[in-house]
């Protein structure tokens, strides 16, 4: 038997032989022959021989080296440690395993089992002749991992690191002003409302412009919020980022170039931030708390009138548009005891801005468990955040937690799994309470008052019996007119409860299939698949309490509920191969990809309302069920992707990208796009000739790239003709065509060129990057595109349609330990980015429909897009004051005429006469038979630019751009010991912003509040005023017009951070290894010449920047302890 | 969890996944899996197997008729410009525009997505039938044939609007399926399109159904709650009245009056075979040979009978003299435009009536009415100076006309009924006989006789002249010297007939047309204009400017088509 299990050990050997290592039929062979030996021989006595031997160094016998058997993968089976001679002796399981020998401070020899005795002398690791460390830091992508500085794609990351300490709830606030070209505005200061960011400008007319979001090379795919109008409704969207905990990502990267983004193909084409969560290290375990506590408040916004200036104020605009008493006659504010409604209730000076304001707060707790051995690395995270809003009632929980498991089977083979765990819930206030505080009425009580002024502890609902010219401050007959309710009953009373639930449970397998070896021909295989479960539950209540609109009013009781659920897989599957040459100066890597998604989502929405009873018992019938509808939804997407890197001596790097995407929005033709991309890099700094002639330059590099990536239009089966029910007709149902099918339709391409130039000075102790680009965006994507009505039908749902160009730069600088005096640093970084964009080509009569007229209506702007012009252009008229006197006199009568009148004047100022010597009133929109309006005294004044005696569409301007000319920021960071003081700036300079809320606050034209400006209104004939006089819905005092566009450049102290970290040595005694605290100020000043609450306005449609009170960024202050175990 | 995944993916999905390694790098065999049909939807390749699936997109052709804005723009085309109507209540700057006679390319009425929405259905209907046809064998040739002449007839009464509204407008007869059709076309010339609707309905008028409910065999109160599907839904008579108006607009009198004839004479049948079949009814009279309804029921005094059957939403209309009408069945499509202009609210609506129409009319000095005109009472309800518009908004009038003296004496009793649900006329008897009428004079007969008895056979009723009065409510002498005295008494016969129905302002400018100069119109249009009179006389003077605007978007998208040369200069801003 033994004679023949050698035998057998020897064949199997040989067999193995050619192949090579790890060579699959070898293998097969030998787990074969392993197989049949133990089915045959029911004792392991071969298997057990023992062998024996000694383990010395130069320095003789070594004890406790340890001895262990290995087999092809190199996984351990069994292991013994030498003696105090160094000798040492075991069984072993299989003799074509090998032999391990280790020791420290020697290098590990690894020997076949071959003979019973072992002699095995081990090298001292010390005395090596030549040590290259050639670890180099790689990019921490989804795509291939090369080296940095041999990448040739304009990206820029940033380690989470540099965060450590500030209070965040999603990880954007923090990148504000980090990122050269990535403008990052906040959507409104509402808890949980998420930003919007632009990557390099905006390179589409009306997709989502967006950058991608990319967690562990995973994309959340949902169609979440396809039901809702995007551009109007901000904080209506789900900000996706909340599903991420800061304190879980290690860094972040963005990709911007196409060459850099197009292995996203079609996902990538705004850009792509990819986040790359922690994992765990091996070593001890290693625990982590930290807590944070958040102080936010309300940056003061406009001064509001009190109850009495508003009262005189409301007076007057009901008395001027027709001079007449009798409509000013208005019992709630005549300050009437006699009011039926109680005069107490209409007498007092609320400031509701205060009333709905208050002290937030915020507490981060997060508590993480990481460590690992040689088998299994783990990390373990959970957060628990807690927020209350700075307007009251709002309220944000979330339970955060990701479970990171890697678990090593063998050098060729690891397992890792993943399974991240997000719950939010956000009690949000039913409307925006601070955009109604704004226009409440302020003479009215919060709390209904008795006879004799004194609260009776219920909140005042205006009375549906109030004087009629206040009645549209009363809800109406459409339930959707929340603005007017008593925002603090409204917000203390009514719910709007949104909770999530998103689960993304991910595996991975990874495996070596030819070499584990870095000076060996590398191919590795990486499967994934990921679950993406997300659910969300919305549920809104409106009490009876608020409403006096009767029992059967739709807003009574009015309960809505809306569930979303989403299920998304996806598989993906990388082949990545690494060929090693002879030559060391050529290095390569390959990699091929293919993912398949799939996915499909249910809502519902039910509306009800006429409850008996209250939100307590919501479980009794409803009287009235309003709504019950339901969606589902279904995506799929594939994509297949192919990049290659090339380098030589690593200072010469070719890559080479190309995506296939498929996409169900396309019909069959146009399904596919493809997406190629090329760069490369040229590192003059690693030339010997500057090498050895500028020492000082540590980095120098030229990165050429060029790529193109598309865009897919928003919406599913578009290619498709679609029937949908229609009403009927006499009570026979009907069906009715929907849609025109979009069978041209294609995807967006853009285009981009780039180019780079890295450079790092004195060991980069300053680096830093410059980036020139250049984007052609063909095939643009419009939605609703307008066709001629003869067709039947409005719009085509997306059609192709121009070309835009979009040029800019950028650059970024940072430093590492640049000043150093002693334990004193000092380091700072500086981004700054320009972006132009030019629409070049589009259809005629694409632009014409783009461009709406003139409505002849107050409070609105012209937007116009033109070819060669840029995006977020506004257009309105010229302010030019007031006109003192209705009646012209050329020199001044006071009190009764003046030279200051509404005349028609000549281009030179003189006033027109007619035939009789008279002048001739200025009118709005005179046309043919009649005008709209004459102007009078106390009018606002236009300027009739092109003075033909009416001021109308001719008269409208240029009045800049919403696109801001620099965007950036700056930080600087000083450091003392174990102190350091960091302080992040970011600013915008050189865009306009269309002022919408001082626009409604100052526009005296309804029943709402106003600010205090208009205190300075004018009055009486002869009053030079720089304010209109007050027009109850009437006149046209406030146009579109420069008056309300305002210079939206900012510097803004995005953070200022102090920390400190206690010495090692005496929290040792402690058991810690990490005691650090911090405390910050967030948004502590903001220097602008913008006249609102806050300059940082998001985009609106075509680019439009428009600030219509959304809930200011807080200020805020943390204090933050961090302890590690 | 894979249950879960089960129940969420389906199927395929997961098995999709597991088999994707085989399929990863051969592409092409995943473009089957990117096939996603919509879950909520019938998409076009599964669609148009079946009967139902016609008679399903048909309804939607009426449903789209019966649309606020399709309806809207049949009031206000066919009247807002005329001297009928005139600023009631609170008004959208939009319509007061129009009042004031300052009608802009930008003003939202210009608008016509919606007819050319019905257009669409009924093109894609036509489109596709015949193929329905040959699939399902339960639908007859005859039933299709049927089906698409009634698609024929909404689809040209709509062209028939739009050019009567915009004179030359964009003919498509073709249905939009997809985004590689051509959709700039350029306008037709009035007189070509209306020969291209005549010929189209030429084709399709005897393949309609004659009587959806055979009413002949019925008892009376059956056959009255049933009749609604005789004339909610378009009918061969309908087709034939359609193809009347269009030749009277064409000029092509001989062929309009045969086409009033045969309706005419189908009417005169209806009427036997009710008689034969229940004897002498009590609300039916034949005036001058032609069964209509009477004002008052026979052995009454109380007069509004007429108005009640014909227009009363509380019946559903439908009456006898309906030709094709419009229904609204509550809990559907709404009819707004009664509601919000006419006054199905408790006040006055966005339009009133003229005062002049309604003052002196009890002394018998109005310029319009005769004191026992029913019509005026029916028409208008004043309010306290208020002139309520009471076509449609009245539920009921009861009025005797017998002796009117004063105001009193006509025991007048309005109800209003508030809402959103009446029905609106398209065609009805008066309206056949008239056209008739119309094309008789203009024929230039040397006997006006026939026209002049089909003119005041509408007058007789409406004065309640029946076997009390057999004399007639006009005289023949006093019109019969030329034809331009016969053509005044028949617009005027029209306009107190059809009085905010939507017919006025065609009516004006087919007399426009027909004689080369707006004075009559002119004259007309502006008797209710308080000021700028004279400069809107002026604006007249241009033939063009009695037809709408192209709205200026539509101007933007089609490129094709230009600008009536009346507002154009309006245009010149755009750059």
């Amino acid at each position: 038997m033994n004679k023949l299990y050698k035998k057998l050990t020897v064949l199997s050997h040989s067999g193995s032989l050619p192949t090579g290592e790890g060579g699959g039929r070898g293998r097969c062979l030998g787990v074969l022959f392993s197989l049949l030996l133990f089915s045959t021989t029911t004792f392991a006595q071969q298997a057990g021989q023992i062998i024996s031997g000694t383990v010395s160094d130069a320095m003789g016998p070594v004890m406790m080296a340890n001895v262990v058997e290995i087999d092809a993968s190199n996984r351990i089976v069994s292991s013994t440690q030498t003696d105090i001679n160094g000798n040492f002796s075991f069984k072993i399981k299989d003799p074509k395993h090998k032999l391990r020998f280790s020791f420290v401070g020697c290098k590990t020899k690894t020997v076949p089992i071959k003979g019973e005795v072992y002699e095995i002398k081990l090298e001292d690791a010390a005395t090596l002749t030549e040590v290259t460390v050639t670890s180099k830091r790689r990019a921490g992508g989804s795509g291939l991992s090369i080296p940095k500085d041999e990448m040739s794609t304009s990206n820029q990351s940033i380690d989470m690191k540099e965060f450590e300490g500030l209070s965040m709830t999603t990880v954007d606030e923090a990148l504000q002003g980090r990122i050269a070209g990535l403008d990052i505005v906040a959507n409104s200061g509402n808890l949980g409302s998420g930003t919007s960011m632009r990557l390099r400008g905006v390179s589409s007319i009306n997709s989502n412009a967006n950058p991608l979001i990319v967690v562990d090379g995973n994309v959340w795919e949902n169609d979440l919020g396809k039901d809702l109008d995007l551009s109007s409704a901000n904080d209506e969207k789900f900000a996706e980022l909340l599903n991420v905990n800061p304190e879980d990502i290690e860094n972040i990267s963005v990709l911007k170039d196409a060459a850099a983004t197009a292995i996203w193909g079609s996902q990538g084409a705004n850009g792509v931030i990819e986040i790359k969560t922690k994992r765990g290290v091996r070593g001890k375990t290693r625990v982590t708390y930290s807590y944070r506590i958040t102080g936010t408040r309300q940056p003061k916004g406009y001064h509001l009138l009190n109850g009495d200036e508003f009262t005189m104020l409301l007076k007057e605009s009901y008395f001027n548009p027709r001079l007449s008493s009798t409509a000013s006659d208005i019992v709630e504010i005549n300050y009437d005891p006699t009011n039926p409604n109680g005069w107490n209730n209409f007498n007092k000076n609320t400031d509701w801005i205060d009333e709905v304001t208050q002290t937030g707060f915020r507490h981060n707790h997060y508590v993480s468990l990481t460590g690992g051995g040689e088998k299994a690395n783990f990390r373990i995270g959970a957060g628990y955040d807690h927020e209350t809003g700075s307007v009251i009632k709002q309220q944000l929980d979330r339970l955060s937690s990701r479970v990171a498991l890697d678990y090593f089977v063998s050098d060729r083979i690891k397992i890792m799994s993943n399974l991240s765990f997000t719950y939010t819930d956000n009690q949000k206030n039913y409307d925006n309470l601070l955009g109604i505080a704004y226009k409440y009425m302020p003479n009215v009580s919060v709390y209904e008052m008795d006879m004799d002024n004194n609260s009776t502890g219920h909140y005042f609902m205006l009375p549906t019996t109030i004087s009629s010219a206040l009645d549209d401050q009363l809800p109406d007959n459409q339930h959707n007119k929340y603005n007017r309710f008593n925002p603090v009953a409204l917000g203390n009373l009514a719910s709007n409860n949104e909770k999530t639930y998103k689960v993304s449970p991910e595996f991975q397998i990874h495996y070596d299939l030819l070499s584990t070896e870095n000076d060996k021909t590398r191919l590795k295989y990486e499967g994934k698949i990921v679950f993406d479960i997300f659910n969300q539950y919305q549920d809104s209540f409106l009490p009876s309490e608020l409403i006096t609109l009767g029992w059967s009013h739709p807003s009574n009781n009015r309960k809505t509920e809306y569930s979303y659920k989403s299920l998304g897989i996806s598989t993906t599957h990388t082949l990545t191969f690494t060929p090693h040459f002879k030559n060391e100066d050529h290095s390569m890597m390959m990699m091929l990809r293919g993912q398949l998604n799939d996915g499909s989502s249910k809502s519902q929405k039910t509306t009800e309302f006429g409850f008996p009873g209250t939100i307590s018992n919501t479980g009794a019938d409803a009287t009235i069920d309003e709504d019950f509808t339901g969606g589902s939804g279904q995506w799929r997407s594939i994509y297949g992707t192919f990049s290659a890197h090339y380098a030589y001596k690593s200072r010469y790097m070719f890559d080479f990208s190309m995506r296939c995407d498929g996409s169900t929005k396309f019909g069959p033709e146009k399904r596919w796009g493809t997406f190629p991309a090329l760069s490369g890099r040229w590192n003059i700094s690693k030339e010997p000739w500057v090498a050895n002639n500028l020492p000082w330059l540590s980095m120098l590099s030229l990165r050429p790239g060029w790529g193109i990536v598309g865009q897919q239009p928003g919406g599913e089966y578009l290619f498709y003709s679609r029937y949908k029910n229609g009403s009927g007709y006499m009570n026979q149902s009907s069906t009715n065509p929907d849609n025109i099918q979009l069978k041209a339709l294609k995807w967006e391409q853009k285009m981009t060129y780039n180019l780079g130039v890295d450079f790092g000075f004195f060991e980069d102790k300053l680096n830093g990057n410059v980036e020139v680009y250049k984007q052609y965006t063909t095939d643009l994507l419009m939605k609703d595109r307008g066709i001629p009505t003869s067709s039947g039908y409005g719009t085509f749902a997306w059609q192709n349609v121009g070309k835009m160009e979009n040029v800019g730069w950028e650059f970024n600088i940072n430093t590492n330990n640049l000043v150093k005096f002693g334990e004193f640093a000092i380091d700072f970084n500086v981004t700054f980015a320009n972006n132009k964009n030019v629409i070049t080509e589009m259809d005629e009569t694409c632009l014409a429909t783009l461009n709406k007229d003139f409505e002849r209506k107050n409070g609105t702007y012209l937007t116009r897009v033109e070819l060669e012009k840029s995006f977020g252009s506004i257009y309105g008229f010229r302010y030019k004051g007031v006109y003192q006197y209705s009646e012209y006199s050329p020199e001044e009568i006071k009190g009764v005429s003046g030279p200051n009148a509404p005349v028609v004047r000549d281009a030179n100022g003189n006033v027109i006469l007619d035939n009789h010597g008279r002048t001739t009133p200025m009118t709005f929109c005179y046309s043919g038979t009649s005008a709209m309006y004459e102007f009078k005294g106390g009018d606002a004044m236009y300027e009739d630019i092109n003075h033909d005696g009416t001021i109308n569409e001719l008269d409208i301007v240029y009045l800049g751009s919403s696109l801001p000319k620099f965007t950036g920021g700056f930080g600087i960071k000083f450091k003392w010991g174990r102190w350091s003081w960091n302080n992040q700036f970011n600013f915008r300079y050189g865009n306009k912003i269309v002022n919408n809320n001082r626009m409604n606050l100052e526009s005296m034209y309804g029943n709402g509040n106003q600010s205090r400006a208009v205190n300075y209104r004018w009055r009486v004939e002869g009053d030079i005023a720089p304010i209109p006089r007050a027009l109850r819905q009437y006149g046209y005092n406030y146009l579109g017009s420069d008056r309300f566009v305002e210079d939206g450049s900012f510097i803004r102290l995005n953070y200022s951070q102090i920390s400190y970290s206690l010495p090692p040595a005496t929290i040792k005694k402690w058991g810690l290894s990490q005691l650090s605290f911090y405390l910050s100020a967030n948004n502590l000043f903001v220097i602008t010449k913008y006249s609102g609450s806050d300059p940082e306005v998001g985009y609106g449609g075509y680019g439009i920047s428009a600030d219509n009170a959304q809930t200011p960024r807080a200020k805020s202050a943390t204090l933050g302890i961090t302890v590690q175990f | 969890m894979n249950r879960f995944i089960q129940k969420h993916i389906g199927k395929s999905g997961v098995s999709f996944h597991v088999t994707l390694f085989t399929l990863l790098f051969t592409l092409s065999g995943c473009s089957d899996y990117l096939d996603v049909l919509p879950l909520n939807e019938v998409v076009l390749e599964n669609y148009w197997t079946k009967k139902d699936d016609v008679t399903s997109v048909l309804n939607g052709c009426y449903e789209s008729l019966t649309s606020e804005g399709s309806l809207e723009r049949m009031g206000i085309w066919g009247e807002l410009r005329s001297e009928n109507l005139v600023q009631g209540g609170n008004l959208d700057n939009k319509y007061v525009e129009i009042l004031k006679e300052n009608i802009l390319p930008t003003n939202d009425l210009t608008k016509w997505e919606d007819f050319y929405r019905t257009i669409n259905r009924c093109n894609i209907l036509l489109n596709y039938a015949d193929g329905v046809q040959k699939l399902d064998p339960n639908y007859t040739e005859a039933q299709m044939r049927a089906n698409k002449a009634e698609a024929t007839f909404i689809r040209d009464l709509c062209y028939f609007y739009l050019i009567r509204t915009f004179r030359d407008v964009p003919m498509v007869f073709e249905p939009s399926i997809d985004d590689t059709q051509e959709y700039r076309v350029p306008a037709t010339p009035m007189m070509k399109a209306l020969e291209m609707l005549s010929d189209d309905l030429e084709k399709v008028k005897d393949d309609a159904v004659l009587r959806y409910v055979d009413d002949s065999k019925m008892d009376n109160s059956t056959a009255s709650i049933l009749a609604y599907e005789n004339c909610a839904k378009v009918t061969r008579v309908a087709i034939y009245t359609l193809l009347a108006d269009i030749y009277l607009w064409r000029g092509e009198y001989d062929k309009a009056i045969s086409c009033c004839d045969y309706v005419i004479n189908f009417k005169k049948e209806q009427y036997k075979e009710r008689v034969a079949r229940i004897g002498q009814m009590n609300d039916m009279f034949l005036f001058n040979g032609i069964p209509m309804i009477r004002e008052s029921i026979a052995n009454s005094k109380t007069c509004g009978n007429a108005y009640t059957e014909i227009f009363d939403y509380g019946t559903g209309g439908f009456s006898f003299e309906s030709i094709f009408e419009l229904g609204y069945k509550e809990g559907s499509v709404k009819n707004n435009y009664i509601y919000n202009f006419y006054s199905g609210r408790n006040s006055i609506g966005g339009f009133a009536a003229p005062e002049d129409y309604y003052q002196n009319v009890t002394s018998g000095t109005n310029d319009y009415f005769a004191k026992n005109d029913c019509r005026v009472y029916e028409n208008i309800i004043e309010d306290g100076g208020k002139y309520i518009i009471g076509k449609y908004t009245n539920y009921s009038v009861k009025l005797e006309n017998d002796n009117v003296t004063d105001f009193k004496s006509l025991k007048y009793d309005p109800t209003i009924v508030m809402s959103n649900y009446h029905n609106w006329i398209i065609y009805r008897l008066s309206d056949v006989m008239l056209i008739k009428a119309e094309a008789c004079i203009m024929k230039n007969d040397p006997d006006f006789q026939t026209a002049f008895s089909l003119i005041n056979s509408i007058n007789k009723r409406a004065r309640n002249y029946t076997e009390n009065v057999k004399s007639d409510s006009l005289a023949f002498s006093a019109y019969s010297s030329s034809k331009e005295e016969m053509e005044k008494l028949l617009l005027l016969e029209r306009k107190r007939e059809f009085m905010f129905e939507g017919k006025r302002w065609f009516d004006l400018v087919r007399k426009s047309l027909r004689d080369g100069n707006t004075n009559y119109l002119a004259n007309e249009a502006t008797k209710k204009q308080k000021e700028n009179a004279v400069a809107i006389k002026i604006q007249f003077a241009d033939i063009n400017t009695i037809f709408w605007p192209y709205n200026r978007e539509e101007l933007k998208k089609n490129t094709l088509i230009k600008q009536n040369s009346a507002y154009s200069d309006t245009e010149d801003f755009q750059k």
